[in-house]
């Protein structure tokens, strides 16, 4: 009955920011932030379960290890930059939100050089003439 | 051959799972396209795989090789900022290179200085003058610890046996050391008349009479005020026949 706990939580908080609001934006802001951060790092736990299930799946398959890798950072970049980039809004600053967005999708994309590396190689290498003299 | 293609559709179909679930846990919409593109790279790759690996063999070193390459060579390129301590410990080093060169130009300076007040005052040419400093601290403190002076013995020389016409150049040309080694190896031979010309030079060095002595060490404490104590004074006395 987590969900109970963490939709309690939400409802209290958002009741709490409409009535601090008035007074003090700023710490309305504050107890937004703070909501948010408690409930990301309940949550992030949870999440290990799912990553075990994966690499089980992984294991057995027989895939490379370094593609489940990958995948999860690229999942955890996601969910920190997302996170990141809501507590900006929050406070108002659109502008910087989108640039740490930007940095997420920006550190994503990195993820992939190795893998397009690879299979530009490869395809380079299929060619009969190509690999040599061009 | 089965038991491959089970392998491989095995490998293909996991990875597709895993694209989708990785495609549940996403945030947004705004990753989900970039995340697409990795996944679906992934796909391909597995997909590839038999072909890849009829190429070259060793396909999943080499991504190992890349991937390693990629990740560890990403913290290397970020500038590193300098802490505190970094540069409290190139000022010092910095400041004590000074010290030394300010020194090193005073020894030098005093040195000059004193070899000319001692020809001035008590006619006698002088070779060299080597002032050491020791400063314990900073560099305005410092004191003499000691002062060499070197001398030209005059060319009229009293002491009988010493030729006054013979330049000290010819002094260096000794009579060729015949030396009996056993194995006559060549440079053993080269070494050895080395090592004596060494020993015989050093004798060359020998204590100047009190009488001048004296005089520069009362110079050098009139002029400089140096504690006639560490004065430490050597003649080049020509070698006696």
């Amino acid at each position: 009955m987590e969900i109970i706990q963490i939709v309690g939580l939400g409802l209290i908080a958002a009741v709490l920011i409409l009535v601090v609001r008035e007074q003090k934006p700023m710490f309305a802001f504050l107890l937004a932030a703070f909501t948010g951060l408690f409930i990301f790092l309940y949550m992030i736990g949870k999440i290990e379960a799912v990553i075990t299930v994966l690499e089980s799946l992984a294991e057995r398959s027989g895939i490379p290890s370094i593609y489940l890798k990958t995948i999860l950072k690229i999942i955890g970049i996601a969910y920190i930059a997302e996170f990141g980039a809501q507590i900006v809004r929050d406070a108002g600053q659109e502008s910087v939100a989108s640039k740490i967005e930007f940095a997420g999708k920006v550190l994503i994309l990195v993820m992939a050089v190795p893998i397009i590396g690879v299979i530009v190689e490869t395809v380079i290498g299929l060619l009969p003439a190509g690999s040599g003299q061009g | 051959m089965l038991d491959w293609l089970a392998g491989w559709l095995r490998q293909i179909i996991a990875v597709v799972l895993l694209a989708g679930i990785v495609d549940l846990l996403l945030p947004n919409k705004a990753m989900q396209r970039y995340v697409r593109l990795v996944a679906g790279l992934i796909i391909l790759l597995t997909i590839l795989s038999p072909i890849i690996g009829m190429l070259h063999g060793d396909f999943g070193m080499k991504l190992h090789e890349r991937f390693d390459v990629w990740l560890t060579s990403a913290p290397d390129k970020q500038y590193k900022m300098p802490t505190l301590q970094d540069i409290q410990r190139d000022a010092e080093e910095m400041k004590r290179k000074q010290e030394d060169a300010a020194a090193a130009l005073a020894e030098k300076n005093l040195a000059a200085a004193m070899a000319e007040e001692i020809t001035k005052k008590t006619g006698l040419a002088v070779e060299r003058v080597k002032v050491s400093l020791d400063r314990e601290g900073s560099a305005s403190e410092a004191k003499l610890a000691s002062v060499a002076v070197t001398l030209i013995p005059p060319e009229e020389t009293s002491s009988p046996g010493v030729s006054s016409e013979r330049p000290i150049g010819e002094v260096g040309a000794v009579q060729p050391v015949e030396i009996k080694v056993n194995g006559d190896g060549a440079s053993d031979d080269g070494g050895d008349k080395r090592g004596t010309a060494r020993q015989e030079a050093v004798e060359a060095f020998s204590p100047v009479d009190q009488r001048r002595a004296d005089a520069v060490r009362q110079a050098l404490s009139d002029g400089f005020g140096v504690h006639p104590s560490i004065v430490s004074i050597s003649g080049f006395e020509p070698v006696r026949s």
